[in-house]
């Protein structure tokens, strides 16, 4: 929509159009135009806007955008750049491009760049901002206003000032509410107040849940020597929170791909997968090998076979995912309850369900005018075997993400389908036994 | 889900009015006198005589103009709102892709009712993500911190609709009972091949309530369209990875057929896209029939998967048997 109207402006229209759109939107706008199109827009834009288009581009688009341009021309955009935008796509560039680059830009642009490009992704450096305002416990109010008016432009947010002592050591914050309303004369050391901070090397994904648990709009981030090095704001959790918790969504379906990748990544990013899986199943096939002979005269245990895994593994799969929900989620719930929990529901729905499986499995085989079988005892092995098996699933659903998690391997990736076929595994055994061990017994 | 809950749990008061009239310097003392510990100052919002909202003001831009302009001169008179009917997956997402920090919220005519802030949005992202966890995970609300016989209780039901249906598939095989009799090994592949159809479907259907939960308002015909090139595509490779895994599996047992490795592969490529297929279309079906699909899903998808990939299965076996036998 927006797109077919922009179109249809003068160039003039357009240049005027593009000064009040945000930026968000003059991205999606230039994602859905053609290249030629894609040129004019950016033409029309003023470096700011280039940069601030740039930043709202995935990284490795904004380095291809950038590597087209030429070098004064994008050394320019590049100084306008926030420091943790400018680091992503930096570090997307060829070695040579990045080299070369890195000696022109300005002094400040360069050491925030040096700053961060040694953070891994995960790490809370890779997302903050040095950009902040920092007051000396010395400084009158007075002062501190209008330190706070001159550098105000310059910054995300004015929301909270950081206090620091003369080596940068961090002391504290000052909302700028308090600053406001504080009577001069009055010196900041009398004003400021402790609060919550990070270091930089931090987990991303453990600041942005603290972030998320105490609504803390700007999160001070330090260095081991307690040295104020940015901040990581309330809207990078939210970013952070978002892929987080996709991922984790993701894992739980062995569905390891980046969102919106085109289709042969995504049909290469689920495949190891879903040949793991497939190699996983072939145990099953030898197992059912070893019990060809009461298979081949009690086909009828082969017909309620699908039956007895897809009950196991749907509550593995619910047991599993509530397991997983419980160890990431903080939820404060002891692990040891829930395991307590699990099991005895697990215990109790192996009873009904079992009963259950015994009636209708005994009733399909009367009903059913040709299955000669005795129907009583092909029950009795569904009932008992759901049951067990039922029980067993909860086990493994339950103990394979703790398992997982004292190997140091991410429980998320204990998924359904493995899961299931773990259990699986486990059923047939279990399932084949009994089978054998009833029919010496009644048959 | 979560866009059956509104806004109105996530409304904030304590924000403060002006009047575009005043200068900079009589605002700034308005907002000291009258600002407390919990009011959100970042955006001033300013009003017409009718209390109608035409502008905003973020305190920076207040405190580094000059002390004699009047506010009307410096608001923004473009500014994000909500309304009160806005669903609030759209107000999370409105904040999330402008980095807004607070967004008024406004009835129809116009007037100031509250404030979204950005910190109501992260609490709301979470509690989204964790529905959208159990829509995926297949387990309804409230069943984490249930105890025991809750938890029974909740998932009883869906167990047992998944018993009475999955008699479908027993008959399936019952139907075939003379083909499996002649070829007992066709069986030993049975488990691989539902259970591959299974996993395929558990990943285009997450792969769906995703795009769902991303973009309500998508036309989701292309993304069913990619799931199943995709699922096409991997169908194939399973389906070759399949074949030498049969054959290799029946050399060990001594019983070495090309044929059967065949009727193995084939099944699992064409399992594997009805697998994709009912992975991706059962979360649609759903949203369309405004059923909550965390727990029907898998009992449902698990029967279509069982009875079609068996059926084919088989059929083809029985089809070839006097060339197995």
């Amino acid at each position: 929509m927006m797109k077919d109207n922009y179109l249809k402006l003068t160039k003039k229209e357009k240049k005027f159009f593009l000064k009040n759109l945000h930026g968000y939107d003059t991205a999606e706008l230039f994602n859905n135009l053609e290249l030629e199109d894609q040129e004019e827009l950016f033409s029309l834009l003023t470096f700011k806007n280039k940069a601030i288009l740039i930043s709202y581009l995935s990284p490795y688009q904004a380095s291809v955008l950038l590597e087209s341009l030429p070098k004064n021309q994008a050394i320019n955009i590049i100084n306008y750049l926030e420091p943790d935008d400018l680091t992503d796509i930096l570090k997307e560039l060829d070695e040579a491009v990045l080299k070369e680059w890195v000696t022109d830009l300005d002094e400040t642009t360069k050491e925030e760049f040096q700053s961060l490009k040694d953070y891994e992704e995960d790490e809370a450096g890779s997302r903050m901002s040095p950009n902040l305002i920092k007051l000396s416990p010395e400084m009158e109010i007075k002062e501190a206003m209008q330190l706070l008016i001159k550098e105000a432009p310059h910054v995300e947010t004015i929301q909270t000032l950081f206090v620091v002592d003369k080596f940068n050591s961090f002391l504290g914050i000052v909302p700028l509410k308090k600053l406001i309303k504080a009577k001069s004369p009055l010196k900041i050391e009398k004003l400021y107040e402790p609060s919550l901070f990070v270091f930089d090397y931090d987990d991303l994904d453990e600041v942005s849940q603290l972030i998320q648990e105490e609504g803390i709009y700007q999160m001070p981030v330090l260095s081991s020597h307690h040295q104020l090095l940015g901040m990581i704001t309330l809207d990078d959790a939210i970013d952070v929170y978002e892929i987080e918790a996709h991922e984790d969504v993701r894992k739980l379906s062995a569905l390891h791909e980046p969102a919106n990748v085109g289709i042969f990544k995504s049909s290469l990013a689920r495949l190891p997968w879903l040949l793991i899986l497939l190699v996983m199943t072939l145990p099953i096939a030898i197992i059912m090998s070893r019990f060809e002979s009461i298979i081949a005269l009690y086909t009828v245990l082969i017909m309620f076979q699908p039956l007895l895994l897809d009950v196991a593994g749907n509550l593995g799969t619910q047991s599993l995912s509530t397991s997983l929900i419980v160890m990431n989620l903080d939820l404060d719930i002891k692990y040891q309850h829930h395991f307590n929990n699990e099991i005895l529901s697990a215990a109790l729905t192996g009873i009904i369900i079992g009963i259950g499986g015994f009636i209708i499995s005994s009733l399909f085989v009367f009903i059913n005018p040709n299955l000669d079988y005795n129907g009583l005892v092909f029950g009795l092995i569904i009932g008992i075997s759901l049951f067990l098996n039922l029980i067993s699933a909860t086990l493994f659903a339950t103990l394979l993400p703790k398992f997982l998690d004292a190997l140091g391997i991410d429980p998320a990736n204990a998924s359904g389908p493995l899961i299931t076929t773990i259990i699986d595994i486990g059923s047939i055994i279990v399932y084949y036994s009994l089978a054998l061990f009833l029919i010496e017994v009644f048959l | 889900m979560i866009n059956n809950k509104t806004l109105n749990q996530f409304y904030h008061y304590n924000y403060l009015t002006i009047n575009g009239d005043k200068t900079v310097k009589e605002t700034m003392k308005m907002i000291i006198d009258e600002s407390k510990e919990e009011t959100l100052i970042d955006y001033l919002y300013v009003l017409d005589k009718k209390s109608k909202l035409v502008g905003a003001l973020p305190l920076k831009d207040l405190i580094i103009a000059r002390k004699t302009e009047l506010i009307k001169d410096i608001m923004q008179t473009k500014f994000f709102s909500l309304k009160e009917e806005t669903p609030i997956y759209e107000a999370i997402d409105i904040i999330q892709k402008y980095d807004l920090e607070m967004i008024p919220i406004l009835n129809k005519q116009g007037a100031i009712k509250a404030v979204f802030t950005a910190e109501s949005a992260l609490d709301s992202l979470k509690e989204e993500t964790l529905q959208q966890y159990r829509n995926i995970a297949l387990i309804k609300e409230n069943s984490i911190d249930a105890n025991a016989f809750q938890k029974t209780f909740s998932r009883l039901p869906w167990l047992l609709a998944l018993l009475l249906l999955s008699l479908l598939t027993s008959s399936v095989i019952g139907s075939f009972e003379e083909t499996i009799k002649s070829v007992v090994v066709l069986v030993y592949f049975q488990t691989m091949l539902l259970d591959m159809a299974g996993n395929v479907s558990t990943q285009s259907l997450a792969s769906t309530v995703i795009k769902i939960a991303k973009e309500p308002k998508a036309p989701l015909r292309k993304h069913v369209k990619k799931e199943l090139l995709i699922g096409f595509l991997n169908s194939i490779f399973c389906g070759v990875f399949g074949f030498f895994s049969a054959y290799i599996f029946l050399v060990i047992l001594r019983e070495p057929s090309l044929l059967i490795s065949g009727i193995v592969a084939v099944s699992l490529f064409a399992g594997l896209i009805i697998g994709t297929l009912s992975g991706a279309l059962t979360p649609i079906l759903f949203k369309k029939l405004k059923v909550d699909p965390s727990v029907a899903s898998g009992p449902f998808m698990t029967t279509i998967n069982d009875v079609f990939s068996l059926i084919i299965y088989l059929s083809l076996a029985t089809a070839l048997l006097p060339y197995l036998a």
